[in-house]
C-alpha cells in the first residue's frame, strides 16, 4: 500500500510545526481509513471506536506521521548515494536550489524535509574488496569475566 | 596498548584514544565530533579506533607489537568487515590507516591486534579512555589540536544518517504525542495509562489471545457492549442499566464499581488486588489484575453475550 510513497506523497509536515501542509492530505485520509481497518482486526474493538484511540492501542503510528518518516527515510537513502550512483548528481542539484513551477518528486522532498545532501555521509555499496587480507586480529570475549582474564594475561605478558 | 572509547555526553558526542607503553600512561588524543543528533556513539567508537591507529603510525619504534582495547564490540566486528552501513566509512579509514602502518614499519598482521575489553570493569586504562571522551564531548575546545589528529578529522565530519533516523523519530513520536493531547479521548486514557503514545499496552496484551485484549480495548476505550454505549447508536432501548434499580447509565465504570448486582464478584476481584481494586489504572492497565479482572467479567456473565466464556491466562503471564 506505501510502495514508493516518496514518490506519489508531498511531505505533510514542515520543521518542527505541526501545522499540516498541502499537496497529499487527501490520499493521507483515504489511507488513513485503510489503517483503521487493520487496527479495527488487530485490538478486536468495536467498529465505533474512535481511530486515534485504535492507534495508540495498536501502537501504530498515525497515516500523517508514518508517511513523514517514510519520506525521510528515502530522502536520507538518496542523500548519501556514492558519486557513481546514477541519482547522485540529480540530488545534488536538485537540493541546492528549490523551483517555482514543474516541481518534481526530488524537490518536494529535499526542500520539504530541508535535507542538506551534502551534509549527509555518504556510503559506499562496496566497502571494501572482497578479496583484501586480514590486517589485524580481532578478538571478542564471549563473556565479561573472560574478557578481564584475557586483558590481565595479556598485561603479564609484556 | 591502547585504549579506545567513545561517549555521549549532555547531547554531544566525543571519542579519546590512550596510550599506554609498559603500564606508563604516554599520550592522549581526543576528538569532539558534535552534537548527538547528527553523530552516534557507533561513530564515536570508530573515530576512536582511527585516534588509536594514528596513534601507532606516529611511534617511532622500528618493531612492536600492538594491541588496541575498545569496549564496543559492534564497531571491533565491523570493522574486519566494513558494509554498507552508515558509520563505516570510519571504520574504512582505520583499516586504510592500518595498512599504511603495516607497509612503512613491515609490521606483520599477528603483532596487531584489536581486542574487546568489558567496560566499566575497574581497568585503569579503560577507565581513563572513558573519563577522557566524556571530556571530548564536553565541549570541543577540549579536543587535541587539529594538526595532532589524522587528516579525515581536520574537517567537520558528515552528519551520520542513523542518527539522523534517530532524531526524527523522536520528533515523531513528540508529534504524535501533542496531536494526541488534542484529542477529546486524551483526558480519560491518560488517566488509565499516562504513558501513551507508548508500547505499554502491547506489552499488557502480549500473552493474551483475541478474546481478552479485545475486552481490554472496549474497556478502555468505553466502545462496549453495555446499554450506555449501546443507546447512542440505538442498539438499546435505554441507557440505563437493567441489572438494578438505582436508575444509573450503564458505563463502564457503573460495571466495575458501582452496580450493586455485581457486589459479590466485586468482592471476590477485591480481595485479590486489594484497594486498588477501585481505581482504572489498576484494573485496566496493571498486568497484575489482568486474571481477577477477567474472572470478575466472567463471574458477571454481562459480557457472555458477546464474548463467551473468557479463557483465563495462567496465574503468571510470561
Amino acid at each position: 500500500m506505501l510502495y514508493a510513497a516518496s514518490v506519489w506523497i508531498k511531505p505533510l509536515f514542515s520543521g518542527d510545526s505541526n501545522a499540516p501542509l498541502r499537496g497529499s492530505q487527501g490520499v493521507t485520509r483515504k489511507m488513513t481509513q485503510a489503517q483503521r481497518t487493520a487496527a479495527l482486526v488487530i485490538t478486536g474493538a468495536m467498529k465505533t471506536s474512535p481511530t486515534d484511540s485504535l492507534e495508540i492501542h495498536a501502537n501504530l503510528l498515525p497515516m500523517p506521521l508514518l508517511l513523514q518518516h517514510l519520506l525521510h527515510n528515502a530522502a536520507l537513502r538518496l542523500a548519501s548515494r556514492p558519486q557513481s550512483h546514477p541519482l547522485h548528481a540529480i540530488v545534488k542539484r536538485v537540493a541546492k536550489r528549490n523551483v517555482k513551477c514543474h516541481k518534481t518528486a526530488l524537490h518536494y522532498l529535499f526542500h520539504g524535509l530541508r535535507i542538506n545532501p551534502e551534509k549527509i555521509e555518504t556510503i559506499s555499496p562496496h566497502p571494501i574488496h572482497p578479496t583484501s587480507l586480514t590486517l589485524f586480529i580481532t578478538d571478542i570475549a564471549s563473556s565479561k569475566e573472560e574478557a578481564i582474564v584475557d586483558f590481565q594475561t595479556a598485561q603479564v605478558a609484556r | 596498548m591502547i585504549f579506545t572509547d567513545g561517549s555521549s555526553h549532555n547531547g554531544l558526542v566525543g571519542a579519546a584514544a590512550v596510550l599506554f607503553i609498559d603500564h606508563n600512561h604516554i599520550t592522549t588524543l581526543r576528538h569532539h565530533l558534535g552534537k548527538a543528533t547528527e553523530h552516534t556513539v557507533f561513530e564515536a567508537e570508530a573515530v576512536g579506533l582511527l585516534l588509536a591507529a594514528h596513534l601507532l603510525t606516529q611511534r617511532r619504534e622500528v618493531t612492536f607489537a600492538a594491541m588496541i582495547f575498545a569496549d564496543n564490540q559492534a564497531a571491533i566486528q565491523s570493522s574486519s568487515h566494513p558494509t554498507a552501513k552508515p558509520g563505516h566509512y570510519l571504520l574504512i579509514h582505520f583499516r586504510k590507516l592500518m595498512k599504511r602502518l603495516q607497509n612503512k614499519k613491515n609490521v606483520d598482521c599477528e603483532a596487531l591486534s584489536l581486542n574487546w575489553i568489558a567496560g566499566h570493569a575497574d581497568i585503569l586504562g579503560n577507565e581513563l579512555a572513558d573519563r577522557e571522551a566524556k571530556l571530548a564531548a564536553s565541549s570541543p575546545t577540549n579536543a587535541t589540536l587539529r594538526h595532532l589528529l589524522p587528516k579525515i578529522l581536520c574537517k567537520p565530519l558528515p552528519e551520520s544518517i542513523s542518527a539522523a533516523k534517530q532524531d526524527h523519530n523522536a520528533k515523531l513520536q513528540n508529534r504524535w504525542l501533542s496531536i494526541w493531547k488534542q484529542s477529546p479521548r486524551y483526558d480519560h486514557m491518560a488517566t488509565i495509562d499516562p504513558s501513551s503514545p507508548s508500547k505499554a499496552f502491547t506489552k499488557l496484551t502480549k500473552y493474551l489471545g483475541k478474546k481478552q485484549s479485545s475486552i481490554y480495548v472496549q474497556l478502555r476505550t468505553g466502545h462496549v457492549p453495555l446499554n450506555k454505549h449501546l443507546y447512542r447508536f440505538k442498539c438499546s432501548d435505554t441507557p440505563l442499566c437493567l441489572q438494578c434499580n438505582d436508575e444509573r447509565p450503564e458505563s463502564v465504570h457503573h460495571f466495575l464499581f458501582e452496580c450493586p448486582r455485581y457486589d459479590r464478584e466485586r468482592h471476590i476481584l477485591r480481595t485479590k488486588i486489594g484497594q486498588k481494586a477501585l481505581s482504572l489504572q489498576c484494573l485496566l492497565a496493571d498486568s497484575r489484575a489482568q486474571r481477577a479482572l477477567f474472572v470478575y467479567i466472567n463471574e458477571t456473565k454481562r459480557l457472555k453475550a458477546t464474548f463467551g466464556e473468557i479463557p483465563l491466562p495462567p496465574e503468571k503471564p510470561g
